[in-house]
């Protein structure tokens, strides 16, 4: 049976070859890209020579290339590393142009809040992703820059952007000299705050401010720790979290592989103690509401390379000692961890997590649609009130059609926030997108969800895409009553709309 | 934050290009279905620069095609796909474009009207359904249905993890559904209006 993607095969099919004189383009460019090659050698490396056989030349190219990485391996230095703890300077926060929408709504209202930034954020078209947002209060955000270099973009992408008036207004900090961050920020208080980084891009580095990063203080980790990708801090010393091996590449998919460790600072990063997971565990989400009580959740690591991890079926994992050991939980049936796992804890008994559906959808669906293989996926909310060993699967409501939750936090034992995206159309001026940005709120632990409604702008603000304005990825509440959000902008906008639900 | 999954592409080339004369493999080989995929997507007055500046490019970088991470049509595709990407404007018009046009005299279509008439004739409502999905799920969608590259061939084309390119051509086959509405795909036809 046809689906959608033949209709989309026949759609432009008579478009035509190339022709003649797209080829001849094609081969001029192409030998124009090799005489950049040849004017690249000969310049830095001998006098102008006549064009040789390209067999020749390519047997050069190699050869040069070769003697000149054996010499540059010889004789210039690694990156640096840190032996020793360092601390930074206190530095000012430059206020950035101000992308506030100078909206002023009743406290229990969503709306759009702010921008960050105005002026430009994202000056590489590519655009790179924005970073972790972290609320510790209501007033108080922080975002985590990007560490994307931009050819057109200033120094500074590296950037640390502080709010201190609820997500209205942003000022930007520079991050330390050769940091990136690993992980989202934690902060027991406003200003007291941790977080792993990579200094110089290879070595594990632990990251605190105590003053809402005018200055860091930068700490080597030891490497059974390893590259720290996930981190909670309950005071401003004591932080739990998940660590990837040091000695190991910089690795993006490391997320699916054995070999995570939990570990635990009560010192502020000084010393650490390190536990293991099961081999065939690749944990990924991890959440402590109390000192001794964990849930970890993740995908098992011995997956077929050549289809990636199940995401229909993951691993559960509970610990009852501060993470030295743990125990292994049935995973409940129905949906998987999915692309995005995600679970939280608001007490040691009440934990949620985000689940994930797939199927062919060779049957019509809750949502009306038939569809062919693999073309059905959406997110539930599974609730535990047993301390995440068992679970109840919460599925949205059909206002939410489709819903893609990407970001989940529960401020209360019953009261979660869920954000994501839908497919409800919606257009934007003259620009139309097949989905939303969702928020959804539960105030029973699931029973019931209400979908938040966002007045968006119009007309596209300049220097936007629609896509931003399509989906959300992060979210914080630190009061169950006041919380932020941070749309996504990886498509070219320059700027990411912020949320907000207090006035 | 999003976490990426390890990505594998079991369509390899044996080797690296090194020698020119795997360059101009690669070229005769790859050189038509990457042009036309470009045209069909920017329309064939942007195509026949941007397929030169991929192959170009694609020359430029061979020395960092690695066939352990994924085929040499699947990168080649990689680099025509960001370059599109550069005019998402040009592209975005021509869909408007498409979807504007007057759907006058489109009738129900008989049994033996072929796939390629019809499609024609559902023009406009693909390319509305098209220019309203976002630039990921376009690419994705378009790699898959025009290119012709699985899921594990996008995510090294795109540089995506394998989980994230299933899951987001997933997605962007549930947007085109839904922007289609209810498409009868056995008499192809939409449900509402009995005809196109």
């Amino acid at each position: 049976m046809p689906d959608e993607i033949d209709l989309l095969r026949a759609f432009r099919a008579d478009t035509a070859g190339p022709d003649d004189a797209a080829w001849e383009h094609a081969r001029a460019a192409v030998a124009l890209a090799e005489a950049g090659d040849r004017t690249d050698l000969t310049s830095r490396r001998r006098p102008p020579r006549r064009r040789r056989p390209r067999l020749i030349l390519a047997a050069a190219v190699v050869s040069v290339a070769g003697v000149v990485a054996g010499v540059l391996a010889t004789v210039l230095p690694g990156p640096p590393s840190l032996t020793a703890a360092i601390t930074t300077t206190w530095q000012p926060a430059r206020m950035l142009p101000s992308g506030s929408m100078g909206v002023t709504a009743p406290a229990g209202t969503w709306h759009l809040m702010s921008y960050l930034v105005a002026g430009g954020w994202q000056e590489n078209t590519a655009g790179p992703e924005p970073g972790w947002l972290t609320c510790p209060t209501a007033a108080t955000c922080y975002v985590e820059g990007d560490n994307s270099t931009s050819p057109s973009g200033p120094a500074d992408m590296d950037s640390f952007y502080v709010s201190s008036d609820g997500a209205q207004t942003w000022g930007v900090l520079p991050v330390p000299d050769g940091v990136t961050f690993t992980s989202a920020l934690s902060c027991a208080t406003a200003t007291d705050c941790a977080a792993g980084g990579l200094y110089y891009g290879h070595q594990p580095v632990y990251l605190t401010t105590a003053n809402g990063g005018h200055s860091w203080t930068v700490r080597p980790l030891p490497a059974d720790v390893g590259q720290i990708i996930n981190l909670a801090c309950v005071t401003t010393t004591t932080c739990r979290g998940l660590g990837w091996p040091a000695g190991q590449p910089s690795d993006p998919y490391m997320g699916t592989h054995s070999g995570m460790r939990f570990f635990v600072t009560s010192d502020g990063g000084n010393d650490f103690a390190v536990s293991s997971f099961p081999k065939d565990a690749a944990i990924q989400t991890v959440s402590c509401p109390t000192a001794s009580h964990c849930v970890a959740v993740g995908v098992y690591s011995d997956f077929d390379l050549r289809t990636g991890p199940d995401l229909d079926t993951g691993v559960l994992l509970t610990s009852d000692d501060g993470g030295l050991t743990w125990q292994r939980g049935t995973w409940p049936k129905g949906y998987g961890p999915g692309p995005f796992p995600e679970v939280t804890c608001a007490d040691a008994s009440h934990c949620a997590m985000i689940g994930f559906v797939e199927h062919d959808g060779t049957e019509r669906d809750q949502f009306g649609y038939t569809s062919g293989k693999d073309a059905v996926q959406y997110t539930v909310i599974a609730f535990s009130s047993d301390g995440g060993r068992t679970w109840t699967a919460s599925t949205f409501p059909r206002s939410i059609p489709y819903p893609m939750i990407e970001a989940l936090t529960c401020p209360t034992t019953t009261t979660c926030y869920a954000a994501g995206s839908d497919l409800i159309a919606q257009q934007i001026g003259n620009t139309q997108s097949a989905g939303s940005s969702v928020v959804a709120i539960t105030s029973n632990a699931g029973r019931t969800w209400q979908r938040v409604t966002f007045t968006i702008p119009a007309q596209l603000p300049g220097g936007m895409q629609g896509d931003s304005f399509l989906d959300i990825g992060q979210i914080q509440c630190p009061q169950a009553d006041a919380c932020v959000a941070m749309g996504i902008s990886h498509q070219g906008s320059k700027s990411t709309p912020i949320y907000t639900n207090h006035g | 934050m999003p976490r990426q999954y390890l990505r594998v592409d079991e369509k390899r080339r044996p080797g690296p290009i090194e020698a020119p004369g795997d360059f101009e493999d690669a070229f005769r080989e790859h050189f038509a279905p990457v042009y036309r995929f470009i045209a069909r997507r920017v329309g064939a007055d942007l195509a026949e620069d941007l397929a030169a500046e991929a192959f170009a490019t694609a020359y430029r970088r061979r020395a960092s095609y690695d066939p352990a991470r994924g085929s040499l049509r699947s990168w080649l595709f990689g680099i025509a796909t960001n370059l599109v990407r550069g005019h998402w404007r040009d592209e975005q018009q021509l869909l408007e474009l498409d979807a504007q046009l007057a759907s006058a005299g489109i009738r129900p279509f008989d049994d033996d009207a072929d796939s390629r008439v019809v499609a024609a004739a559902l023009a406009p409502r693909i390319a509305g359904a098209l220019a309203a999905l976002n630039r990921e799920q376009r690419d994705v969608l378009l790699l898959h249905a025009w290119a012709d590259l699985s899921h594990e061939e996008i995510s090294a084309a795109l540089g995506i993890a394998n989980g994230t390119a299933r899951s987001r051509l997933s997605r962007a086959r549930a947007a085109l559904r839904a922007q289609l509405g209810e498409f009868d795909f056995t008499l192809w036809i939409f449900k509402e209006t009995g005809h196109a």
